[in-house]
């Protein structure tokens, strides 16, 4: 753990020197404050540009629910986007520009380097995400007060295991790929070519997508937990598939 | 007891063979120069000693300890610095130094001390800046200072003086000397004046096996052909000087310049001989007779070839 420890250390001097963690914080507030304020004024919005044949549209009213689907919306593609650039090349990288083989020649253990790049960007998920959230909710119960909203703790954890289950995949693939084109492109592709999955009902039950797209239907109870149970079964087996994995076939990577 | 020892070592990269039977012995706390042509396989046979590349076949030892791909033990005892050393931009050198030595298991108190010694000894400054900032050479000597925190047993330096300019060059190399006699140093470089000025023994690399290892003095006395220089006052007198020559085994002229030319020849004692009986009896004064020493640069374009 001493050798985890030293690692963590320089990650976290690189988040801060790099200004990595400021910026995934600031987009990440700011994608949070940008989802409560259009779900307040979307049907304002909506009102001035509407006419008579869009009469439907109009009563459309702002809610608490509207403001986390925007946010579940704006981060679960712009952020993670964001995160997945960022971070899901991370152990390439140190492959690639050789700053990794230095540090293991020295005696550094593999494992460490590996799982150091898989924490740091889960860690930095993580914040982030809590930081995005915690402004959301304040703001939501201040626009929107006294309104009630079904199983939102399960519908923030399923969102943030989803966004796990990519940077593993990026750490799996980036002890396979040498440039970071794999490791950021299929975790990318994956975010947005899973829902075309869901045209299978019966792969849509299992999915990982399902804890994407279905945070709003657990918030206003349209979704029961029971139906979460086999989407997180099957991210948490993709995540402990990919982590094991990826450990294991960076310990056999020449660097 | 040998520092470092290779045996039947073979590494290949799809269809190149990089290595094809390595066997070499590197003597304790001796200087060994580690010489090849462009991509004969000196990165890569450090590479493997580090345990960053897999051996297809064959064994390392360090210090009489087996040196396997991967998590090796052996790594707590050699310092490494690659032949373009790539560090943390963010950090500043102490900061870089400070992280090698915990990884290294340097008590902290000692630490300090230990990176103060080690960049006074490299002759690195603006420490406090960040690595992004310096220039290759800064890096260079960056590299060796963090080759040699812990205080490694084996010191395995990639072509460590090739980005320096020649004051800088002169300045790592007595570095590396002064380590004669307490570490042991496995430096390629291809730079045959600096072997010759620090090194204890040469080992050259060829067609992934080791084409001649010796010492120093070994090299600069053996002969395994010489050159004699012959100037002659009359400009056609050089067939009738070679006629009796003939009778040498591997006797050859390898530059004609009028009246100067050079002899090649296995016995340069005997040819020597030879050249001076035909002159005086065809009464062909000559100019100059000289033996030239070979040099390390003669030795290496021999044993590696064309």
């Amino acid at each position: 753990m001493r050798y985890f420890a030293v690692f963590m250390q320089k990650e976290i001097v690189e988040l801060w020197r790099t200004s990595k963690a400021l910026i995934v914080a600031t987009v990440f507030v700011l994608l949070s404050l940008m989802s409560v304020v259009l779900a307040k004024l979307m049907p304002e919005i909506l009102k001035s540009v509407s006419s008579e044949g869009m009469q439907f549209i109009v009563e459309m009213e702002a809610t608490a629910i509207e403001s986390y689907a925007q946010f579940f919306s704006n981060i679960g593609q712009m952020g993670l986007l964001m995160i997945l650039i960022m971070f899901g090349a991370g152990l390439v990288r140190e492959k690639k520009q050789g700053t990794a083989a230095l540090l293991t020649a020295r005696g550094l253990p593999r494992w460490v380097v590996a799982t150091g790049k898989l924490v740091t960007g889960v860690g930095v998920w993580t914040s982030a995400y809590i930081l995005a959230f915690a402004v959301c909710y304040g703001c939501t119960i201040w626009y929107f007060p006294g309104e009630a909203v079904d199983y939102m703790a399960l519908a923030v954890t399923g969102m943030w295991f989803y966004g796990v289950m990519l940077l593993c995949v990026g750490f799996f693939l980036s002890t396979i790929f040498k440039s970071s084109g794999g490791p950021v492109g299929i975790p990318i592709a994956l975010l947005f070519l899973l829902p075309l999955f869901d045209l299978w009902h019966v792969i849509a039950k299992f999915s990982p997508n399902w804890l994407f797209v279905n945070t709003v239907t657990l918030m206003n109870g349209t979704a029961v937990p029971q139906d979460a149970v086999a989407p997180f079964v099957v991210t948490g087996v993709v995540c402990a598939v990919s982590v094991i994995c990826g450990i294991f076939l960076f310990g056999s990577n020449e660097l | 007891m040998q520092a470092l020892t290779t045996r039947s070592l073979k590494k290949s990269f799809k269809t190149v063979h990089a290595i094809t039977d390595l066997n070499m012995n590197v003597p304790k706390n001796s200087i060994y120069g580690f010489l090849g042509k462009n991509g004969a396989g000196k990165t890569t046979t450090m590479k493997m000693i580090t345990g960053l590349l897999r051996p297809d076949a064959g064994e390392i030892e360090v210090f009489g300890e087996q040196a396997c791909f991967g998590e090796t033990k052996v790594n707590r005892t050699i310092g490494y610095l690659p032949d373009v050393p790539e560090f943390y931009g963010y950090m500043s050198a102490k900061e870089y130094l400070t992280l090698c030595a915990k990884i290294s298991g340097v008590a902290p108190d000692k630490a300090a001390a230990q990176i103060k010694e080690l960049i006074a000894l490299v002759g690195l400054k603006g420490i406090n800046r960040r690595i992004k900032t310096y220039s290759r050479g800064m890096k260079q000597r960056l590299g060796i200072a963090q080759a040699l925190i812990g205080s490694p047993k084996l010191i395995l330096c990639d072509e460590p003086t090739s980005a320096l300019d020649p004051e800088g060059r002169l300045e790592v190399l007595q570095v590396l000397s002064n380590l004669r006699e307490r570490v042991t140093v496995v430096f390629s470089t291809h730079i045959l004046a600096d072997v010759e000025r620090i090194c204890d023994r040469v080992g050259v690399l060829n067609n992934g096996c080791l084409a001649m290892e010796k010492s120093i003095s070994q090299l600069q006395n053996m002969s395994l052909t010489g050159r004699i220089r012959v100037e002659t006052y009359d400009e056609n007198a050089m067939g009738r000087l070679l006629e009796p020559l003939g009778q040498l085994p591997d006797c050859k002229v390898s530059t004609d310049k009028g009246n100067t030319f050079f002899l090649e020849a296995r016995d340069t004692k005997e040819a020597a001989i030879i050249l001076c009986k035909t002159a005086a009896e065809l009464n062909l004064p000559l100019r100059r007779l000289e033996r030239l020493d070979q040099s390390l640069e003669d030795v290496f374009m021999e044993v590696t070839g064309p």
